[in-house]
């Protein structure tokens, strides 16, 4: 296990030096809440409940001696909820795209989750792919095949398990150092501004577009 | 997980005495009403508090109430036999059912019970879902027919039930074909009644529903509804609570399989054939906790930078916290009770369909009595799911259109021409996609923008906007000779 430290829940008050907002999506059952569980309250639960629109949890943890609090969403995964769940990448600094390496077909989604990052998120958003559940014996997704796809699109790549507790900090605190090294070298805004804030006349009825700034 | 404030005082064991008395004379007086077949004294019992106070006579009360509003003949059940006994065709979201099954039933601790549970749980969806392909599974279906399931079963026999202890094949080893037939009937009654709007391969309708909250909570407490900005965000925050009717977060207690709270909120619904009940209680839950709510605010606000989070996320919490209390719900209850919305004022400045159950099976109006055809629901779900379909079409032309909008200002940008000839051309650019969003039957055509991808951008937009003018003033006229 790494040897970073995590602090648990703060209360109010601004202990902390930075928040980041990260994401996590991908199809349904692939072990997204599983892995948030596991790294938020350290536990497993196989039968864990269903995810449905988005939940929210918040962990603060310590990196080079600095606090940082994680805003973690969590998605539903069925492709209905989209529409909601699209509304909260504006302004993540983080997202996570996790697929099962025992299902094929939620590998190749990917690309999908890939592409409503690229049209929903601001562009500094920092990616990283996941291949959950590598403690089961009936894998149908080699680790080259996430690495070649992690290459492809360019973000980086962990092999996690919830069950076993494997590399599911890591899967955190490797996003975390990514964004503060982001943020540090100043690419990153620390604002919610989402890239489609330009020319917006757009008015298919939806509101949510309007106060984002704060 | 689930705990209960369980503060004991010094009075409480007479009031739990006097609360079970009460339930015992309530299930009484249901037992008379179900004597007699009075479905408007069985509405009027379990609209009253405690609903239809516990299993042993619920199942009852929903059959009654719901045969009543929904009329199947008996061609339709012979027919619906036909298709269950002869389809093997596979419904396109068994998979999604199968990965929500097993997440089901979490609460109940004993393995066995607990996967012959989900065995049931997954027969009767597949039933539903073959003999009506056209409805589309949502993840939270599978919450609410749970609960439906254990109300028919009269799970709190179970533990002197043997039968229970078995891995079973077949639903009829647990339950006789005549429990079957009503069960299923009540799951396909309230379905198609009440939950249609939620099934099909979208969130629009659900959405459209959810927008009522705002509208609620702005009658109510308009100081809220101003400081939290409501209008502004899309209450996506009570998206779980809508499409479960609470029974994500209310769950089915262990050993006794009861949840008097959440079993008579189904009971509401039903006797009042309301579906805007569970808006009402959202919007009720949030105008109760509006003093939580505010501290909330003023705590959190450091911690989000988005204004939208910050508001979902404390209106999602605090409403968690509330459903979890005993109290809470009994004041929301109560307040629901007494402004259960019988006037339709809301629905007429919202985007809901007029298909919607909001506006016929699940509208409340006229009471509880007014029964509807199969058929006409059958085809009051066809039509929605035609509206469905075209909104998709809309939602999809107008993001390409966008798309496509922005890659032509930014070629604009890239040409190497004179500031003013960019803007002018960009300010042409504006018009013409503004003409296009006012009047999209006319000539809406994507393809005319496509035109300007290419380096003639100018030149086109130039002679275009000739046209242009020439066929807005033609419509205008065109409007103006209409009136
Ligand atoms: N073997 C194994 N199973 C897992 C792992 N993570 C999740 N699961 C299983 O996958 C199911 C779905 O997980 P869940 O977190 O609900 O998926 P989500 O829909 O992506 O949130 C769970 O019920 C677990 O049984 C893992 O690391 N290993
Ligand atoms: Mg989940």
């Amino acid at each position: 296990m790494s040897g970073l430290r995590s602090v648990s829940g703060s209360t109010n008050g601004k202990n902390y030096d930075s928040i980041m907002k990260i994401l996590l999506i991908g199809d349904s059952g692939v072990g997204k809440s599983c892995l948030l569980v596991r790294f938020v309250d350290d536990k497993f639960n196989p039968s864990f409940i269903t995810t449905i629109g988005i939940d929210f949890k918040i962990k603060t943890v310590e990196i080079n001696g600095r606090k940082i609090k994680l805003q973690l969403w969590d998605t539903a995964g069925q492709e209905r909820f989209r529409t909601i769940t699209t509304a909260y990448y504006r302004g993540a600094m983080g997202i996570i795209l996790v697929y099962d390496v025992t299902d094929e077909k939620t590998f190749a989604n990917i690309r999908q989750w890939f592409k409503t990052v690229t049209e929903h998120a601001n562009d500094d958003a920092q990616l990283l792919l996941v291949g959950n559940k590598s403690d089961m014996e009936t894998r149908t997704v080699t680790h080259e095949q996430g690495d070649e796809l992690s290459r492809e699109l360019g973000i980086p790549f962990v092999e996690a398990s919830a069950k076993n507790d494997d590399n599911v900090n890591e899967i955190f605190f490797t996003l975390a150092k990514l964004i503060q090294e982001k943020i540090d070298s100043n690419q990153i805004a620390t604002g919610g501004n989402a890239k489609d804030s330009n020319i917006n006349i757009n008015s298919s009825g939806g509101s949510g577009s309007k106060s984002n700034c704060c | 997980m689930i705990t209960m404030g369980d503060e004991k005082t010094l009075g409480s064991e007479d009031v739990e005495v006097r609360s079970n008395e009460e339930r015992l004379l309530k299930q009484k007086v249901i037992k008379f009403a179900l004597q007699k077949k009075s479905t408007a004294l069985l509405a009027h019992l379990g609209r009253s508090k405690l609903g239809f106070a516990d299993n042993e006579v619920r199942p009852k009360c929903w059959s009654q109430l719901l045969n009543n509003q929904l009329k199947k003949s008996s061609e339709y059940k012979r027919q619906q036999l036909d298709i269950v006994l002869n389809s093997k065709e596979v419904h396109m979201d068994e998979h999604q059912v199968q990965l929500d099954v097993n997440r089901s039933f979490i609460t109940i601790e004993t393995p066995i019970i607990r996967n012959n549970l989900r065995f049931i749980l997954n027969y009767f969806i597949i039933k539903i879902l073959r003999l009506h392909p056209n409805l589309r599974y949502y993840q939270g279906y599978h919450d609410i027919i749970s609960v439906i399931i254990v109300v028919y079963l009269n799970m709190s026999l179970i533990n002197e039930q043997l039968k229970w202890n078995v891995p079973i094949n077949d639903v009829n080893e647990i339950m006789s074909s005549l429990t079957e037939t009503e069960l299923f009937n009540a799951i396909e009654s309230f379905t198609l009644l009440y939950l249609r709007d939620f099934m099909t391969d979208s969130l629009y309708f659900t959405i459209d529903q959810l927008n009522i909250i705002p509208k609620l909570i702005k009658d109510r407490d308009i100081f809220l509804f101003n400081k939290f900005k409501l209008d502004q965000l899309q209450p996506f925050y009570a998206t779980s609570s809508l499409l479960t009717v609470y029974s994500h977060d209310l769950k089915i207690e262990d050993k006794t399989f009861d949840n008097n709270i959440l079993f008579s909120i189904f009971d509401m619904i039903i006797s009042h054939r309301n579906m805007a009940i569970p808006l009402v209680i959202y919007s009720n839950f949030i105008v109760n906790a509006k003093e939580e709510l505010l501290k909330a605010y003023e705590s959190n606000i450091s911690n989000f930078e988005n204004q939208n989070d910050l508001i979902n996320v404390i209106i999602q919490k605090q409403t968690l916290n509330d459903i979890f209390n005993d109290k809470t719900w009994d004041d929301v209850l109560s307040l629901t009770r007494q402004n259960v919305l019988i006037n339709t004022s809301y629905l007429k400045t919202s985007n809901v369909n007029k298909y919607s159950v909001l506006y016929n099976t699940g509208s409340g109006k006229d009471q509880p009595l007014t029964n509807y055809n199969i058929k006409t629901v059958l085809n009051y779900m066809k039509n929605e799911l035609i509206i469905n379909e075209k909104r998709k079409i809309q939602i999809v032309r107008s993001k390409k259109f966008q798309l496509l909008r922005s890659n032509i200002s930014k070629s604009i940008m890239r040409m190497k021409l004179p500031m003013v000839y960019q803007i002018t051309l960009v300010v042409l650019l504006l018009l013409c996609s503004s003409y296009y969003r006012h009047f999209p039957n006319y000539s809406y055509n994507i393809d005319f923008f496509k035109q300007f991808e290419g380096n003639n951008v100018c030149h086109n937009l130039y002679i275009h906007f000739h046209r242009l003018s020439k066929d807005i003033l033609a419509s205008i006229n065109r409007l103006i000779a209409k009136t």
